[in-house]
């Protein structure tokens, strides 16, 4: 009886006083990655990952690595919801899920790192604008999805919606980056 | 189980960058020790005798001066110039007729990646040149310039001079003497009328004015 009662009334309500804190946190990170790249001032100094040509490539790159995995991702999620007519989700399908984000989100760190401590955020143009903007708002974004995993009872479209919303940035910065760089300057190494 | 998975997620995340940030400050530090290195050849001598303490603030970085790159670009036609100031740079190719364009953006562990309205330039650049490539109105030039100090370089004038004409002009005092500069009256480029490099003076719609050198 008890339980019926917390369950059947205020579903709606219960949703979002879950959603709250992810929401906060998620909002905290994006506020703070803003505030931080704004405020330093960028040293032009950062830490590199060693193989490609200079760090502007090795970014373009990484960028790519981390877009690909947000496409499994994409692909298993609609998997995994039965979104693929003909498709039996697999047992494995949710470790695939799991595992193709975490490797995408390791990716896009250094990246992100770069940006923050060697350059900052830029005004500059409408592009630098947008992908300084859109970072910031992917790592909260994703803060509030992987905290919005662990909380039972939540509506059922709260999760592909943080979802969609943290590959819908990392598109967003690719597009602003790496598709920016590879047609101006071709695609280097 | 799972239910740990994102929280792991996170501080994998968040531990991969504060070792990054950990190791990006110390690349950073690392860079303005070289720098004092260089600047602190002298105090010890200060120190012995009588030396004000040394209350100010060792950390704060020195004003580095700007480097000035400009030449030709690959087989000739138009010129860049490319001044980098600290962790920005501002560049301007000009053909000296009606091609030209103004980029500025982001030097970073020597590299360039700028933009401009028309074009975008990226390269690297060192102590004695700057290369790379540039694109103007759709078209593709590459260069390799020399380090260059004043009176070379790059010079930029944007104001209304006398008789309300507004004039935008910019020019490129190369180390062969040539100037390469295009001036914008009311939005008509055309050739910049020649500038003297030791004043700055130039003759803009009958009047003379003093432009500025970049950097």
């Amino acid at each position: 009886m008890n339980d019926m009662d917390t369950q059947a009334m205020p579903a709606a309500n219960r949703g979002w006083q879950l959603l709250l804190v992810p929401f906060l946190v998620g909002a905290l990170v994006s506020v703070t990655l803003g505030v931080y790249s704004n405020l330093h001032e960028g040293t032009g100094v950062a830490v590199n990952v060693a193989g490609f040509s200079g760090p502007v490539e090795a970014k373009v790159w990484l960028t790519t690595g981390a877009l690909t995995f947000a496409l499994l991702q994409l692909v298993s999620a609609l998997v995994m919801y039965g979104k693929v007519p003909g498709v039996n989700p697999p047992q494995w399908i949710g470790t695939a899920h799991r595992w193709s984000g975490r490797i995408a989100f390791l990716l896009a760190v250094p990246v992100a790192m770069h940006c923050l401590y060697a350059i900052g955020f830029s005004t500059g143009s409408t592009r630098t604008l947008l992908h300084s903007l859109i970072g910031c708002l992917f790592f909260g974004a994703f803060v509030a999805k992987m905290l919005g995993l662990r909380k039972d009872g939540l509506p059922g479209w709260v999760l592909p919606v943080l979802g969609g919303m943290a590959f819908t940035g990392l598109v967003g910065l690719w597009w602003t980056s790496s598709v920016w760089y590879f047609t101006t300057f071709g695609v280097q190494f | 189980m799972a239910r740990k998975g994102p929280l792991f997620t996170l501080l994998g995340g968040g531990a991969l960058a504060a070792v990054l940030l950990a190791a990006s400050v110390n690349a950073a530090a690392g860079d303005d020790d070289e720098q004092q290195n260089v600047a602190g050849a002298t105090p010890p001598t200060q120190a012995a005798t009588t030396a004000p303490p040394p209350t100010t603030p060792p950390a704060v970085a020195e004003e580095v001066e700007p480097l000035t790159y400009v030449g030709y670009i690959d087989g000739g036609g138009a010129s860049v110039a490319i001044v980098v100031n600290g962790t920005e740079a501002v560049a301007y190719v000009c053909n000296g007729s009606e091609i030209e364009a103004w980029f500025n953006g982001p030097a970073v562990n020597q590299e360039l990646l700028l933009e401009a309205e028309n074009g975008e330039l990226i390269g690297s650049f060192d102590d004695a040149g700057a290369e790379g490539e540039t694109i103007v109105d759709g078209q593709t030039w590459t260069f390799h310039i020399e380090h260059v100090e004043a009176p070379e370089g790059l010079y930029r004038f944007a104001d209304t001079v006398v008789g309300g004409a507004e004039v935008e002009g910019g020019w490129i005092v190369l180390p062969d003497g040539t100037q390469v500069g295009i001036t914008t009256v009311d939005g008509v480029p055309r050739p910049a009328p020649p500038l003297d490099p030791r004043t700055g003076e130039v003759v803009l719609e009958g009047t003379t004015v003093t432009v500025d050198r970049v950097g």
